[in-house]
């Protein structure tokens, strides 16, 4: 009740005061699509970047110095993320962890890269950003690698013609990751003979999609989209055509893939960007804490969320006073959860992929 | 001390007055109220949480209850046939944007929802939804389950979910969060409440002040979500994002969900504000109508002392005879009365002072004219003392001179008569061996005038010489003395002229001069001056240091003083002189022999001649009966001044 009055005496006697910004917590953002269709993608992604947060700051922070996670939600509209990011910018962030999206990351890198924000996106993986020295960071590989694999193991098992559904709301991803994996695959022999592309946004009749593809009489499908319109997708395929063999990309590789498809998306082939079952005594604490804290099962925008935020993090302590915190993460290497993070001089970095398909509700790695 | 004008003390009386009694009224209005209103919200957050747990239940099962006539459908319908019965449940605006029912195995048998068109009817339907942890956990449990993180079938969105078992079939509800917010602040009761809805996960799943967070954040980082999470008792206060709340949770056990109730606590609760504000206003509101008031009541109470001070100041100007004011104050007429009369008696008293006055400037100046003739006869007399001052000392030199004329023919008097006698004798002689001659100049005769003849030519030619030197010395003091001339001598020899000029006095006395002087004291100076000084010192010694009979010595030392300076020191072993005496030593008519032959300027002058000729300084030490010491610190180089070629060498009194 003192300090009641003492405010108000105060209150009455001045209005002044201002703060230290070099003295308050660090501040950080995170940005990805957390409501909507890709939320699957978006909140485990958080999930991992806050657990590396709040574990960090019980360590103590950086040089004693709390961190602090501003979230938003880029919801995958471009005026949401441009808002968004404006705001961070406003709130003096030292980086961007996100956007998970490489549509999103299009969006905002012209507005980061004028204001000199470092952005770091654990999952973007679009061709198009590799390459180019700037201040735009990620984790994950490039599709061409993905889909050069893909190919390659699909022709083996003796696929030739296998058709495509990809979606455009995340077009930048997706119709490139589409023109790797046509060239990988014609490389080889294998022919697409059709592509047919739905925006999620505007979900179509997705039966209707599927018989069209069907009509191409492919030996398999591709799905390039999210988990839930791969789960839709498949859906349809198995109704309409049992037994196709089905394919999809990183990018439906959530937890909620199993969980909304059930038994139509058993036997469904597709890249990971981490092992579900690593026994390195760094993961195994990850995903402990991950299972106390949010009590579900780590994903894998989980593990690259948090990989994302540790780099960061790492990269700030090590920074130098006035040093540029791009050139703390050209020069190191950091510690992922499953392997050493190095990024090259246009801030791209390789990531191992793990093929995965999916038998009996679960995700089972193909050596 | 700082001084008031009395219509501003008063003013300033009045406002601290009042400043005063508000701050003592204002403080006890919030020491005593404030922990009052806290108390009150700390209940009422209490009780608001429990409640809005059961209103909430109430709320969610009527959710519930609208699925209802699934039930009786199922029993009587093939389950593909009551798409029509659920898209009439998902009705647009209803709380269900898609109500449908999953097969034993998991798969859709029937969906119906506003925003599904009849082509998708047949996408979703047949769907397997197996795998879904609501549809799993339902299935295991048996009871309608709730979930906030449904994952929704129709648009991938997070939504919350309603799964009620019916038989061996599960019917899901898809509930979107914005409405679990709308029933939030229909079920909320007070004013400024705001709710967190949180999950077990520490999930955001409604916000009733910011809705746009929901589905964003977790709160499971804050420490009093995680008491709550953990049943553990909530600090009555916590803070959030820089605002401070009273807090309280409650878990719905049927939802599994916690409910957070906050209450603005501190500046931001309406209550506590509005008592502060009250106070506020209730402090200034007064203060500024006594701030107001105070200097109006001020100046009337001040006006009548104010016209009292007037006249006064009429008075002293002597403006009298006006009238004196009268005020409604008792104290002030009695003020106003009593200086009437004082008034008046100034008045008297004024006019006997005037004569007074006269009086005595009368008499102030006769008294100066007197002193002014006075004044006159005065300076007179100075100046007839000055050139009585002046005559002595020319009378003081005169007598040295004459002093020196009889030294030097007493110094003379010896070698001429010793030479005129041998002279004398010789002529004797010569006229006896005239004699001689005439008689017969015999050998022996010859020889023994010879020999004499010889020894009085020696005897002669010595005191000639004897008396030649004597001439020179003097002609040199002598003409040192007369005309002051600056060159460049030895000390010693100088000081041995002097005392040479000195001996025929010095032999009348039973004194004995030492003198003790190293050679080569070169100074480029006033010999004779210094030789007057020395004079005027030896004197002094032989005339005022001994008493009579008893014989004294005079010691004259002298050594380099360094730094250009040589100090000649005039000793003596006599009786000293008193300490009140050295004090005037050196002023004119000093003495203590006065009418004996002391005029009393022998010091005097002697001072004058070393601090203002030669540059020098002149000091006495002595103590009594233990002898005195006369130092003169003198400068190789004496100052060149128009004065040193007067030819007095002494410097105007």
């Amino acid at each position: 009740m003192l300090r009641l009055i003492a405010s108000f005496l105060i209150l009455v006697l001045a209005l002044a005061g201002c703060g230290d910004s070099s003295s308050g917590p660090v501040r950080i953002g995170f940005i990805s699509g957390m409501t909507g269709r890709f939320a699957d993608f978006g909140l485990p992604g958080r999930n991992g970047a806050l657990l590396a947060v709040e574990q960090r700051n019980q360590a103590g922070g950086i040089e004693g110095r709390p961190i602090e996670l501003l979230i938003r939600d880029d919801a995958q509209e471009s005026g949401i993320a441009i808002k968004a990011v404006q705001e961070l910018l406003g709130l003096r962030i030292e980086a961007l962890i996100g956007p998970m999206t490489s549509g999103m990351v299009k969006v905002i890198l012209p507005v980061t890269e004028p204001a000199g924000l470092v952005v770091i996106s654990p999952t973007s993986a679009a061709v198009e950003f590799s390459g180019k020295d700037d201040r735009f960071f990620r984790l994950a590989s490039t599709m061409r690698e993905s889909m050069h694999l893909s190919a390659t193991l699909h022709y083996r098992r003796g696929l030739r013609r296998i058709a495509v559904a990809y979606d455009i709301n995340n077009r930048v991803f997706s119709e490139s990751t589409l023109e790797e994996f046509r060239a990988a695959f014609g490389e080889l022999g294998g022919e697409v003979p059709m592509a047919k592309s739905f925006d999620s946004a505007k979900p179509p009749v997705f039966s209707d999609l599927i018989q069209e593809l069907l009509s191409a009489q492919p030996d398999a499908l591709l799905f390039i989209s999210s988990a839930v319109d791969t789960v839709l997708l498949a859906q349809q395929a198995r109704k309409l055509s049992p037994g196709l063999p089905l394919i999809a990309t990183e990018w439906a590789a959530t937890e909620q893939l199993i969980e909304l498809g059930g038994h139509a998306v058993e036997g469904l082939y597709l890249g990971q960007l981490f092992d579900r079952n690593n026994i390195s005594s760094r993961y195994q604490s990850f995903r402990d804490a991950y299972r106390i804290r949010f009590q579900q099962e780590p994903g894998y925008t989980s593990v690259m969320g948090y990989d994302a935020a540790s780099v960061l993090l790492d990269a700030l302590s090590r920074r130098a006073k006035g040093q540029p915190l791009k050139e703390v993460l050209l020069r190191g290497s950091f510690e992922g959860l499953q392997q050493t993070i190095v990024f090259d001089r246009f801030g791209d970095s390789q990531r191992r992929i793990f093929t995965t398909v999916i038998r009996n509700g679960q995700f089972v790695v193909i050596e | 001390m700082r001084v008031w004008r009395l219509r501003t003390f008063l003013a300033f009386l009045l406002v601290a007055t009042l400043l005063v009694t508000l701050m003592i009224v204002g403080s006890a209005v919030l020491f005593v109220r404030l922990p009052q209103i806290a108390e009150e919200n700390r209940r009422l957050v209490r009780i608001e949480a429990e409640e809005l747990v059961t209103r909430m239940e109430f709320l969610m099962d009527s959710l519930q209850i609208r699925l209802n006539p699934l039930e009786i459908a199922l029993q009587n319908f093939l389950p593909y046939e009551s798409h029509l019965l659920l898209d009439s449940i998902a009705v647009k605006g209803s709380a269900f944007t898609a109500v449908y029912i999953l097969s034993p195995e998991g798969k859709v048998e029937a969906i119906g929802g506003a925003s599904i068109e009849h082509q998708r009817h047949l996408d979703l339907v047949g769907n397997d939804m197996s795998a879904n942890s609501l549809y799993q956990t339902v299935r295991q449990e048996r009871r309608p389950i709730w979930s906030d993180r449904y994952l929704s079938v129709l648009s991938g969105h997070i939504t919350i979910g309603l799964a009620i078992p019916i038989h061996d079939r599960v019917i899901i509800g898809e509930i979107p969060p914005h409405y679990l917010v709308r029933i939030l602040g229909i079920a909320r009761m007070l004013r400024n409440e705001s709710i967190w809805l949180i999950d077990q996960r520490g999930e955001l799943i409604g916000d009733t002040d910011s809705p746009s967070q929901v589905g964003l954040i977790n709160l499971l980082g804050l420490p009093v979500v995680q008491k709550a999470v953990h049943g553990e008792s909530l600090p009555g206060i916590f803070e959030y994002q820089g605002r401070r709340y009273y807090v309280a949770a409650q878990h719905s056990q049927k939802l599994d969900w916690y409910f957070l109730v906050k209450l603005p606590a501190g500046l931001e609760d309406p209550d506590i504000r509005s008592t502060l504000i009250m106070v506020t206003v209730s402090f200034f509101g007064p203060l500024l109508i006594g701030a107001l008031l105070a200097p109006l009541w001020a100046s009337y109470m001040a006006r009548p002392v104010g016209e009292l001070m007037e006249r006064a100041r009429q008075v002293a100007e002597g403006h009298s005879k006006a009238i004196w004011p009268r005020s409604s104050i008792v104290e002030l007429n009695q003020l106003s009365t009593d200086l009437e009369h004082m008034d008046g008696a100034i008045h008297e008293r004024e006019q006997q002072l005037r004569l007074l006055n006269t009086e005595l400037e009368n008499r102030v100046t006769q008294r100066t004219a007197d002193l002014s003739q006075a004044n006159h006869e005065l300076s007179e007399t100075l100046d007839t003392l000055r050139r009585t001052q002046r005559e002595l000392v020319r009378t003081e030199k005169l007598a040295a001179l004459g002093e020196l004329v009889a030294g030097i023919a007493h110094e003379l008097n010896t070698p001429i008569g010793n030479g005129l006698m041998a002279a004398s004798a010789l002529h004797d002689k010569v006229r006896e061996f005239q004699k001689a001659i005439q008689e017969g100049l015999r050998r022996s005769t010859l020889d023994h005038f010879v020999t004499y003849a010889e020894t009085a030519a020696d005897i002669t030619t010595r005191n000639l010489h004897r008396a030649a030197e004597l001439v020179t010395s003097f002609k040199q003091v002598a003409v040192d003395q007369t005309s002051s001339q600056r060159r460049t001598f030895d000390l010693k020899e100088v000081i041995n002229e002097i005392l040479l000029t000195l001996h025929p006095m010095l032999k009348r006395t039973p004194h004995q001069v030492m003198m003790e002087i190293p050679d080569g004291l070169w100074l480029d100076s006033y010999p004779g001056p210094l030789g007057q000084t020395l004079a005027n010192l030896i004197n002094n010694a032989v005339l005022h240091a001994f008493d009579g009979g008893e014989s004294g010595v005079i010691r004259i030392t002298a050594n380099s003083a360094g730094e250009g300076q040589i100090r000649v020191k005039v000793s003596d072993n006599g009786k000293g002189i008193p300490r009140a005496l050295q004090e005037r030593i050196f002023n004119p008519f000093v003495t203590t022999k006065m009418g004996q032959g002391g005029t009393g300027l022998g010091l005097h002058i002697a001072h004058n001649i070393v601090t203002a000729l030669l540059g020098g300084e002149l000091i006495v030490c002595s103590d009594e009966g233990q002898g005195s010491e006369f130092i003169m610190l003198l400068p190789e180089q004496a100052p060149r001044t128009a004065s040193g070629t007067e030819g007095t060498g002494l410097p105007p009194i």
